[in-house]
């Protein structure tokens, strides 16, 4: 890494302390007394949030990363094969089918397991028909995934219109989660123990994605098995996005920014710096956007304005591309 | 010596491949010549097992290809495909670099290190080892991807068509640096080639390809004649030489503008 990159990164590990601080300490501004159980709790509820944020901020950039290296594409992210609209469809389905009352909904680790297995479910089905009949090419998966999403949203839509008023409102809680309101137990039981393991095996692979970004030919030429790489971390994808997406909703362009603006500052192709730039901005985006919002006490999620900022980036990116 | 027997490809009902049987000699450069279609790349990528044959058997050094593992097959063929358009943010270095995977799994030793210095200095990228290759003239790009192709250093060196975007002076640059890839490193290079001309002045042994069928194979000056390559290129051509080698031209014109060239030839 060169200086003016090591310099980089010192400033956003020093952002990111200082907003994690704030974020841990300034709700206590003004509280004339406080109990040390009330303390303990507010403390465990935000380091839990921290704990969700690093973990998703780093799924986020590398799974995004990982996903523009199997496509040779820099502007996708997984969430094209459509994990935010399978999570949205069976969360409605399930409000629809069984009422507000069934234990599915009410009981969080089972709504959990039932979507985030679903969303694991549909990618593996897309991934072993598309890709087997196709010869495992990945244009065609992404096609038929973008179909499958359009197809998916229309349904919901359309399931949306003719239930009540009432299922209506749960259905939109139910497929809301975000950042401030995750299940905490959820969190450190299921969800980061699947995603550290996953995680851990993805950053083994990056020494093969290395070579995977010279093109499928060159890499199998060099002794890279292409093909069973691709794969193995196309089901990592979609494990850590369906995680991730059951606890605190779709951040579908956290990833393209972040991984977009690490590729601009490094002017590097391999991964492991490119994901520490990536890592480091994605955590700091959650953390000081959902710093920011908690000052400024603005009434939306974090996630709207990220997806926001992301559609125009990308927008941005479409144009800057077209015009080279 | 790679011996490929019985190989057959199609796509569909396409036939690419169509029962070739041919040995590609040890320390020589041998072209792969033919007219589109004929099936020239995909052989190559048969040999490299970037493509599964239909039928048949590819024997490197007397062993089937398909049972020699990946990694070991990757120590012993080095393919280049037309894939070097791709962009990518590296320097000419880290390019060559990756030709040592095989070797390196990603944790380069001082072998390795001096394999990419032999490299880089044989195909003269010495004062631009640090650039981008995002930077570099075609080129000069082609060259530092073959150097990632010698730091491989293997025995088989497969090129398909190198010379794409390239100029005559650079054309000429890289055929003599792939003379001296077998003269001095004592590598076996297989290389498609359009280029008939560039193919005779710099080959050793010639393959004609028409079809998915080899047509002739044979040294330069046996392949260059006119019966030949009227017939596989399905053109009008006229041969003429220059110390000792053979070239064709294939204006097509009027008769006379032959006929005046074959004069001032001969």
């Amino acid at each position: 890494m060169q200086n003016k990159q090591r310099r980089i990164v010192i400033i956003l590990i020093s952002l990111l302390i200082l907003f994690i601080g704030l974020y841990m300490t300034t709700w206590l501004i003004g509280i004339d007394s406080i109990t040390v159980n009330q303390l303990l709790r507010g403390l465990y509820r935000r380091s839990s949030r921290i704990t969700a944020m690093i973990v998703v901020g780093i799924t986020m950039g590398l799974t995004a990363l990982v996903f523009q290296t199997l496509t040779q594409n820099r502007i996708l992210t997984p969430s094209v094969i459509g994990f935010d609209s399978t999570f949205i469809l069976s969360q409605t389905l399930v409000v629809l089918m069984f009422g507000f009352s069934s234990p599915i909904l009410s009981n969080a680790y089972l709504n959990f397991i039932l979507s985030a297995g679903l969303m694991v479910l549909v990618s593996f089905f897309l991934y072993s028909t598309i890709l087997r009949k196709g010869k495992n090419n990945i244009g065609l998966l992404l096609l038929v995934g973008l179909v499958m999403r359009t197809l998916m949203s229309s349904l919901t839509q359309f399931l949306n219109r003719i239930m009540d008023p009432d299922t209506f409102l749960t259905v939109t809680s139910r497929t809301m989660p975000s950042l401030t309101n995750m299940n905490t137990t959820i969190l450190w039981t299921i969800a980061i123990p699947i995603m550290v393991v996953v995680l851990y095996l993805m950053v083994k692979d990056l020494k093969y994605l290395d070579v995977m970004i010279l093109g499928e030919d060159q890499a199998k030429s060099l002794g890279v098995n292409y093909v069973k790489i691709t794969n193995r971390n196309l089901i990592y994808i979609a494990i850590l996005i369906s995680v991730s997406t059951a606890l605190v909703g779709s951040l579908m362009f956290l990833g393209l920014i972040t991984v977009n603006i690490s590729r601009e500052i490094l002017k590097k192709s391999y991964h492991k710096p490119l994901l520490i730039f990536t890592s480091l901005l994605s955590v700091l985006l959650l953390v000081a956007g959902q710093y920011l919002i908690q000052l400024f006490q603005i009434n939306t999620s974090l996630v709207v304005i990220i997806n926001l900022i992301g559609g125009i980036y990308l927008i941005y990116m479409l144009i800057k591309g077209d015009k080279t | 010596m790679i011996e490929i027997k019985n190989i057959n490809k199609k796509y569909g009902e396409l036939v690419v491949l169509d029962d070739i049987n041919v040995n590609i000699k040890e320390g020589m450069v041998t072209a792969l010549i033919g007219p589109n279609g004929a099936g020239k790349s995909t052989l190559l990528g048969v040999i490299s097992r970037l493509i599964e044959a239909d039928s048949g058997a590819v024997y490197v050094d007397e062993e089937p290809h398909h049972k020699i593992k990946l990694n070991a097959y990757s120590k012993m063929l080095g393919i280049l495909k037309q894939t070097n358009q791709i962009q990518v943010n590296l320097t000419v270095r880290e390019l060559v670099s990756f030709g040592r995977w095989p070797h390196s799994k990603g944790f380069l030793t001082k072998e390795d290190e001096e394999k990419i210095d032999e490299a880089i200095q044989f195909l003269n990228l010495k004062p631009i080892e640090h650039k981008n290759i995002n930077h570099l003239s075609g080129g000069q790009r082609q060259r530092a991807y073959i150097a990632m192709v010698v730091a491989q250093d293997t025995k088989y060196v497969l090129l398909d068509e190198p010379l794409n975007n390239l100029d005559m002076k650079y054309s000429v640059e890289m055929m003599l640096i792939l003379q001296d890839l077998v003269k001095k490193l004592g590598k076996t290079v297989v290389i498609v080639l359009h280029d008939i001309n560039i193919a005779s002045m710099f080959s050793d042994y010639m393959i004609l390809m028409k079809d998915g069928r080899i047509y002739i194979e044979g040294k330069p000056n046996d392949i260059m004649v006119k019966e030949v390559l009227d017939t596989v290129y399905d053109h009008d051509f006229c041969i003429a030489g220059v110390n000792g080698k053979k070239y064709c031209i294939y204006y097509r014109g009027e008769n006379e503008a032959y006929e005046e060239l074959s004069l001032i030839n001969s």
